[in-house]
């Protein structure tokens, strides 16, 4: 098959709200931009399921702009860098009323006002309600509008750089994208490369990003950028109800005001969360789930019975979803209550990722990244339920403009023919393997890995590490098995490969942090550490392929916002079998 | 997952197949050799469906049934089911 081969200013990467918005931005500066999907935009990523974005009520300024900042803060265990913080608060009510103008149907009251509500992770700052599709739909026409030129079902396998070598030395120079349906060849060579990184989850069947498996995560990871955060990369969750059904919408869900009750009824969340209670993060009311039912006092239930229909109304509005699931299984929220599945898995919650600077660019010359799989930075996004795709508009403009700024400078580059060759015959390997083991299979094995408690909920340095010796087990000896009797099946295979790396690369950096922060639960390092962990844990891949971390002091002698010194207890009970006898 | 996909109602449209952001669903010509093509909508990886009914809330003649009554693989939930006291 005859390869295709483009040549564009800007490439993104990733059809989310922030490649969206950067190709908007860098098109209306006059770059010559194109944007590769591995779906269809506004059917990809997070994005399509999101039903609500961070969307301050006014512009923000001085004082109030600090109360409004001190939640994300405070949010984000004090990691959050400050700075983008305060540029997001800013830039994100100018994004919101972007999209209000391009004729996103946010939520409105009767009278035609915009109607503002609370949300999972904040007291002061306040979401619009969305259905993301929708909105993901009227940014799709306008970038076709602005002329950027969309690649969809294509999948980006790698990036390439100006030395031909990962990590690199020089510059990112382009990608090679993969017809995930015709397995077409095509290259794109690029002045500046802007991913659109999503999260990365373990194929789980989870009705919200099964297609999200660290594409992005693992080619910034390949060409050198630095990482931040990965420590900190545990999904959790707790809408699996009734031991039957998934649905999405819990940060709306939360928003609305539910409440989390045990056996006995009582509302147990401010015991472990005294701060945000019912309004806590994912992994907060998990583990909070978790421990009620280790100490006996399970199962816990959702219940939204006082919820006032009319809220109830905004939720289904929002989220479809919810409502059919409802109906589905038999389900009226006014009389009964949900039985709760809480789980944790190697995944990102948000802030796992490229770090990147306040106009969205790594460390390497030429790269971007943006979105919900950067370090957001630091944690910026915290527990929010809704705060990451407004930083996606946010961070994707800063990028999309910066990337415009610079394309005068740069030289249309040369890439290397052999990286290309060598990433092809990596690539298309699974396709000349006979039958042997499939990708789904390999799932199979990660989740058997990962999910024990040993490891999901109680974790240790020895337990970390027999779980990086078994991945890379499943990575040397299992996934190079693995065949593809046609494309779909290829990508699958790329897809277990990434993950596999972010997965090894997360159990290293929860190694390295010794105390227990947000996701991060350790029972050798059973507390939060402010006296000597308000460290900001950087990851880099040397030649040799090998993860080398540094530590970085936050500047929080220039920062408003200053954290408390100590020692906090972790709130999540061991249960005997689970202690180390030389807890640190 | 997808529980069913009414193929006298599926006019083979490819609307469920662009929205699949899982690239579950594939096209496939039923009519036999001789016959005109009858393009209708299968699902051909049917343990890589997610349950998140793009395809369903798509579809245009409603030819497809998602049912919400998904598991989570049993390995990925281990830890809620034993007694961990």
């Amino acid at each position: 098959m005859e390869r295709l081969e483009h040549s564009f200013d800007v490439l993104i990467v990733g059809g989310g709200i922030g490649g969206a918005h950067a190709a908007l931005r860098a098109a209306a500066l006059g770059a010559r931009v194109a944007l590769v999907e591995k779906a269809r935009v506004a059917r990809a990523g997070p994005m399509t399921y999101v039903h609500s974005q961070f969307a301050p009520d006014r512009r923000l300024e001085g004082e109030e702009l600090q109360e409004w900042a001190s939640e994300f803060v405070v949010g984000a265990n004090y990691l959050a860098d400050q700075d983008w913080v305060e540029q997001y608060l800013r830039e994100s009510y100018d994004r919101i009323n972007d999209q209000i103008s391009w004729g996103v149907p946010y939520t409105r009251h009767a009278d035609g006002s915009l109607k503002y509500v609370g949300v999972r992770g904040h007291k002061v700052g306040t979401t619009l309600g969305v259905d993301g599709r929708r909105c993901m739909e009227i940014l799709r026409k306008r970038l076709i509008a602005a002329r950027v030129k969309l690649f969809e079902k294509v999948a980006v396998v790698d990036l390439l750089t100006s030395d031909g070598l990962r990590p690199t030395k020089g510059r990112v120079t382009g990608a090679i994208g993969i017809g995930v349906r015709t397995g077409q060849v095509a290259v794109f060579k690029a002045k500046t490369v802007i991913l659109n990184v999503g999260p990365f989850y373990p194929k789980m069947h989870y009705a919200f990003a099964d297609h999200c498996t660290g594409e992005g995560h693992a080619a910034a990871w390949r060409v050198g950028a630095e990482f931040a955060g990965m420590e900190f990369a545990q999904f959790a969750a707790w809408s699996y109800f009734n031991k039957s059904f998934f649905t999405p919408g819990q940060a709306k869900i939360q928003g609305i005001g539910a409440h989390f009750i045990n056996q006995s009824g009582e509302r147990f969340m401010s015991r472990y969360d005294p701060i945000w209670g019912e309004k806590a993060g994912l992994f907060q009311v998990a583990r909070a789930i978790i421990t009620e039912n280790i100490e006996g006092r399970g199962p816990c239930h959702l219940d939204l019975r006082h919820v006032p229909q009319e809220d109830l109304e905004i939720l289904y509005e929002v989220s479809p979803s919810v409502k059919r699931a409802f109906d589905e299984f038999g389900i009226n929220p006014a009389k009964d209550t949900l039985e709760l599945g809480p789980f944790v898995v190697i995944g990102t919650m948000s802030g796992s990722g490229p770090h990147i600077d306040l106009n969205s660019a790594t460390n390497i010359p030429g790269l971007y990244a943006v979105g919900y799989g950067t370090s957001c930075p630091h944690l910026m996004s915290g527990i929010s339920g809704s705060g990451i795709s407004s930083f996606s508009a946010v961070g994707g403009y800063r990028a999309g403009e910066h990337a415009a700024g610079v394309i005068a400078q740069v030289p249309m580059p040369i890439v290397h023919e052999a990286q290309i060759q060598e990433t092809l015959r990596q690539h298309f390997e699974p396709m000349r393997k006979v039958r042997q083991v499939r990708p789904s299979d390999v799932w199979i094995q990660i989740g058997q890995v990962t999910a024990a408690p040993e490891f999901a909920l109680f974790k240790t340095e020895d337990r970390i590490r027999a779980v990086i010796i078994r991945l890379e087990q499943i990575r040397d000896n299992v996934a190079p098995k693995m065949y593809a009797p046609d494309f779909h099946e290829l990508e699958k295979a790329s897809e277990v490969r990434n993950y596999l790396d972010m997965a090894i690369l997360a159990c290293r950096a929860m190694i390295e942090r010794k105390e227990s922060r947000g996701e991060l639960f350790r029972v050798d390092y059973p507390y939060m550490d402010n006296d000597n962990w308000l460290k900001w844990l950087m990851a880099r891949r040397s030649e040799s392929g090998e993860a080398v971390f540094r530590t970085v002091d936050p500047d929080y002698a220039r920062w408003a916002i200053k954290p408390p010194p100590g020692v906090t207890p972790s709130p999540y009970t061991v249960p005997l079998r689970f202690q180390v006898r030389d807890a640190a | 997952m997808i529980e069913k996909i009414d193929l006298d109602l599926c006019d083979g449209c490819n609307v469920c197949i662009e929205s699949c952001p899982t690239d579950v669903i594939k096209l496939i010509d039923v009519g036999g050799p001789g016959q005109a093509d009858t393009w209708k909508a299968v699902v051909a990886y049917p343990n890589e469906c997610h349950s998140c009914r793009l395809c369903a809330i798509d579809c245009h003649v409603d030819a497809i049934h998602v049912s919400h009554g998904l598991r989570i693989p049993d390995v990925f939930l281990t830890f809620t089911e034993i007694d961990m006291r």
